[in-house]
């Protein structure tokens, strides 16, 4: 079950990642060419790749702070999809976030069955 | 009643709007910006969805060879057509409802940003002969050119008209003959009524203490010879100073044969001491027979101005009750954010006005004037005795620089002279209520006008110490030498390094007035203010360029903000209704017209560098579902 919500963490994430490039390159976006969704494809992107090592290492001592790392990227993307008025964003980046919360939570016990 | 009084000029004159075509700037001659059709709704506006949209591919944004451009091109919408001015001069004509090109036409004018920042264009003028039933050139459409060309174009075909000036071009800078450093820029289009074009120009601002004087030209739309021209500065100081000119729009009075001028201020902008005679006629509202050119009345706004609060946008026609009387009045709005409502025969002042003490300047040489008018109903959008509190937390996030660029600078309310430690300058120079003015519903006598509300900072620099300076001069901000004058100047927004306001919001706000009664009835904080792309609070609302139109029904169609939307907003309450994404700022005023039966909105988004460095060539036009 870890496992599989890390994995939707990820895909969310990158739902939010190509949510952002879709914002950036437009048309008729509203925010098209600025650095607002760069920054919210940087913070998705981010918390995927940081969630997929979180996945792949689940005994390295870098977790914890991979996982603080993955759950700021996440609030950071959110807080910026909201201003960027981009409810999409802000939905798939708080699911991705949910959904690494829950598979933190499991981690512990289900660890043996990641590695 | 007042149907019936308005509908005698509609009547009258062939020109003014039928009802549910666009055929000027503003909509008619009356520069209502009002429409009759009732098609869309404050019910089934929500449902609007586009009819078509058009890249013209006339944009720069002043990275390469060419200057920026600025596009504020109110679609015209005549002989079953709509037509374009582009910042590249040159003409579309498109099927109102598929966007499809009819015909265009290049002017081939030179792309050179010759008296302004930028590549600018406000649109065409429509007219037509009163028989224009038949042959070419009886109806026709005009584009101006930055270097001053007027080209007539037969309205059906895009042909030159050939007996108009040269082979269809007049060259208006032939006129220009005192301080012409610069050519006649006509980015505004003419005004046409009868058998004759009102032409303004616009010129160079803050570079020259000597320019050009005002003038407005009357031509004949046939033939394109000068049948009069008007001035606004006394001949014997023509030679020192300059401007007072017109290049805003007009409106003209069909059934009185007025025609009505916004005058702006005279140059130098922000300093005087070359002109502390009386200039009577600059930054006013004068009133000027269109057969004759004789002026019938004048109406200063601001004696000896000395902020370049120019009379920005065409005073719009309105028909007052007051104890059950019909006044004949105008309404002009105004950078300085306070709205003249003037009897329109004589240009007395309908609800009053005060002449106010003001300060002295302090500047090398400035006799500023003693007293200015104060016109406090309607109230204006603008208090006059402060200006908005710094915002403690752009303060802290600049780590003080809103402090420090405020300190020590003069505040002594509206009319406080521009001075050598900086003054504080609010509403800022660009307004205040600018160059796309208000929208009237003339069944109501309601009026609905944009606002911005932006702090800015002016400081008189020495003429020796600017010289040492460095720097440049964007689109109404930075460094200006005024030369010929003892000081140049610096414009500042009072804004961080960052780009956050350091002045507490709203930023921008969407007015309404009753003009019978003289009250506000509403104001909202209006648009959504952007950084990088970020979205400020609804409540911040954003500062804006371009205006309003209205529909019968209650529907007020603007763009005008930062945010790159065009919306419905209801005239009753001011609440958004529907809104749509542009390519850029939409600094136009929308068009609204009904074509084969059907009710269509257009705007242009262009942008504009004073509120956002963003330029577009996006047309879009917007109808209900099938």
């Amino acid at each position: 079950m870890t496992r599989l919500f890390l994995a939707l963490s990820v895909l969310f994430g990158l739902a939010a990642f190509a949510l952002s490039l879709r914002l950036y390159f437009g048309p008729l976006t509203g925010v098209e060419g600025t650095a607002g969704p760069l920054l919210t494809a940087l913070g998705s992107a981010a918390q995927a790749l940081l969630v997929l090592f979180i996945a792949i290492f689940p005994y390295s001592p870098s977790q914890g702070p991979a996982a603080a790392f993955a759950l700021l990227a996440a609030i950071l993307t959110g807080v910026a999809g909201w201003f960027l008025l981009s409810w999409p964003i802000l939905i798939a980046i708080t699911l991705a976030a949910a959904c690494l919360v829950v598979a933190l939570a499991r981690l512990p016990s289900d660890r043996k069955a990641l590695a | 009643m007042r149907q019936a009084l308005l509908a005698l000029p509609l009547a009258l004159c062939p020109l003014t709007a039928a009802a549910q075509d666009w055929t000027t700037y503003n909509g008619d001659l009356g520069a209502r910006k009002y429409s009759s059709a009732t098609q869309i709704t404050p019910e089934n506006v929500g449902s609007l969805v586009k009819a078509w949209d058009l890249h013209t591919g006339d944009v720069a944004d002043g990275s390469g060879e060419l200057p920026a451009t600025v596009w504020s091109a109110t679609p015209i919408y005549a002989n079953e057509t709509l037509y374009l001015g582009t910042p590249f001069y040159r003409v579309l004509a498109l099927d109102p409802a598929t966007g499809e090109e009819r015909w265009s036409y290049d002017t081939r004018s030179t792309l050179e940003a010759l008296t302004q920042p930028a590549l600018k264009n406000r649109g065409v003028t429509y007219w037509q002969a009163e028989d224009a039933s038949d042959g070419p050139c009886n109806k026709r459409v005009y584009i101006g050119t930055m270097d001053s060309e007027l080209h007539a174009l037969d309205a059906d075909s895009g042909a030159l008209c050939e007996e108009f000036g040269e082979g269809g071009v007049v060259n208006v800078n032939q006129w220009n003959e005192i301080n012409n450093e610069w050519p006649l820029s006509l980015l505004q289009p003419p005004t046409a009524h009868g058998d004759k074009l009102f032409v303004g120009w616009a010129g160079k601002d803050w570079e020259f203490a000597e320019a050009p004087p005002g003038t407005v030209f009357a031509l004949d739309a046939r033939t394109g010879e000068k049948v009069w021209e008007v001035n606004f500065i006394p001949e014997e100081m023509r030679a020192q100073s300059g401007t007072a000119n017109v290049w805003a729009s007009m409106s003209v009075d069909a059934e009185r044969n007025i025609l009505y001028l916004p005058v702006s201020s005279p140059s130098p902008n922000y300093w005087g001491g070359n002109r502390t005679d009386p200039i009577e006629l600059a930054t006013s509202v004068t009133a000027v027979d269109t057969e004759s050119g004789e002026i019938l009345w004048s109406r200063q706004l601001i004696h000896h101005d000395i902020w370049d609060y120019d009379t920005g946008s065409a005073p719009t026609l309105v028909d007052i009750e007051r104890d059950g009387e019909v006044i004949p009045a105008l309404v002009q709005a105004s950078k300085q954010s306070m709205l003249y409502v003037l009897n329109r025969e004589t240009g007395e002042p309908i609800f009053g006005m005060e002449e106010r003490p003001v300060p002295p300047s302090t500047a090398q040489g400035e006799v500023a004037a003693p007293t200015q008018p104060y016109y406090m109903v309607p109230p204006p959008s603008h208090d006059f005795e402060s200006y908005p509190e710094m915002s403690t937390l752009a303060n802290i996030v600049s780590f003080g620089q809103c402090a420090e660029m405020i300190e020590g600078t003069d505040y002594q309310g509206l009319f406080t002279p521009p001075s050598e430690a900086g003054t504080v300058v609010y509403p800022g120079t660009a307004g205040g209520m600018q160059w796309g003015g208000g929208a009237l519903d003339p069944e109501t006598n309601r009026y609905y006008i944009n606002t911005s509300k932006v702090v800015q900072i002016l400081r008189l620099i020495p003429r020796d110490d600017y010289e040492e300076m460095t720097g440049g001069s964007g689109n109404e901000q930075g460094l200006y030498p005024q030369r010929g004058a003892p000081y140049g100047f610096e414009l500042t927004n009072w804004v961080t390094s960052m780009g956050l306001p350091c002045w507490e919001p709203p930023y921008g706000t969407l007015l309404a007035y009753d003009l019978d009664t003289g009250e506000q009835l509403w104001e909202v904080p209006f648009g959504r203010s952007q950084k990088w792309g970020f979205y400020g609070p609804e409540s911040w609302g954003s500062p804006t360029l371009g205006g309003p139109a209205l529909t019968a029904t209650g529907v007020i169609f603007i763009g005008a903000s930062m945010d790159n939307r065009v919306r419905a907003i209801s005239a009753e309450t001011g609440a958004e209704l529907w809104s749509s994404i542009v390519e850029a700022p939409a600094v136009a005023i929308p068009a609204i017209y009904v074509h084969e039966g059907k009710q269509y909105v257009a705007f242009v988004a262009g942008g504009n560098s004073i509120i956002k460095p963003q330029v577009g060539d996006h047309i879009a036009v917007y109808t209900l579902p099938e």
